[in-house]
């Protein structure tokens, strides 16, 4: 008889985020990695000098870090709705937490004077409000399996 | 509220995995049930109901 099959957070998190994947559709998997990968690459390749990109008009590069962006987050979104009423509770608590800390960490940007509209602070922005969501999701996560 | 679902899934010598299966959940869903910290939708509660052949209000106990 089996009264407790709980094991550690992140092994329960790591096979659910691997049962989720596998019940995505193949467009909403293509979608999540497509998005991933050149979302990634248009922010970090033109740093790093591996390729011209200033043969790429500047309107052009943000409208395909935008375009890419959405397509990711098309695919985290497929993602949470093959969830079950559990985890979308889950993804719900995630949003909430990123929203309030979202506002405190834009709010300190603002205060020390950071120029949000500028290409550096936004991707920061971008990337710390993924980072934010990432970690809200395990604290959702934690408190909602307590 | 309190619920019987760990109670009557150990009746039935089912696990935490088994109970999620028959009802689509996940084993994470059921856990959060059985402890408490996740009041299921209406529709979960009268599939858990059938499932366990019990009224609803035999499933779910509201504290006053």
């Amino acid at each position: 008889m089996v009264e407790n099959e709980r094991q550690s957070l992140f092994g329960d998190l790591w096979r659910e985020a691997a049962e989720s994947w596998c019940a995505m559709s193949f467009a909403a998997r293509m979608s999540f990695v497509a998005g991933l990968a050149g979302f990634v690459a248009l922010n970090l390749f033109p740093a790093l000098n591996w390729f011209p990109w200033n043969v790429i008009p500047d309107t052009a590069l943000s409208a395909l870090r935008v375009a890419f962006l959405m397509v990711l987050l098309a695919g985290a979104v497929a993602n949470a709705r093959v969830g079950d009423e559990f985890y979308q509770r889950v993804h719900l608590l995630a949003c909430a937490y990123t929203l309030v800390a979202g506002c405190v960490i834009v709010y300190a940007l603002s205060q020390f004077g950071m120029d949000l509209g500028s290409t550096t602070i936004a991707v920061f922005v971008a990337v710390w409000a993924v980072a934010v969501w990432a970690v809200a999701v395990v604290a959702s996560f934690a408190v909602l399996r307590r | 509220m309190r619920n019987r679902v760990k109670e009557l899934r150990l009746e039935r010598d089912w696990t935490q995995q088994e109970l999620g299966a028959r009802l689509g959940m996940s084993r994470q869903a059921i856990i959060a049930i059985e402890n408490g910290r996740f009041d299921p939708s209406l529709r979960l509660a009268i599939r858990l109901s059938r499932l366990f052949k019990k009224r609803v209000e035999e499933l779910f106990l509201l504290e006053e």
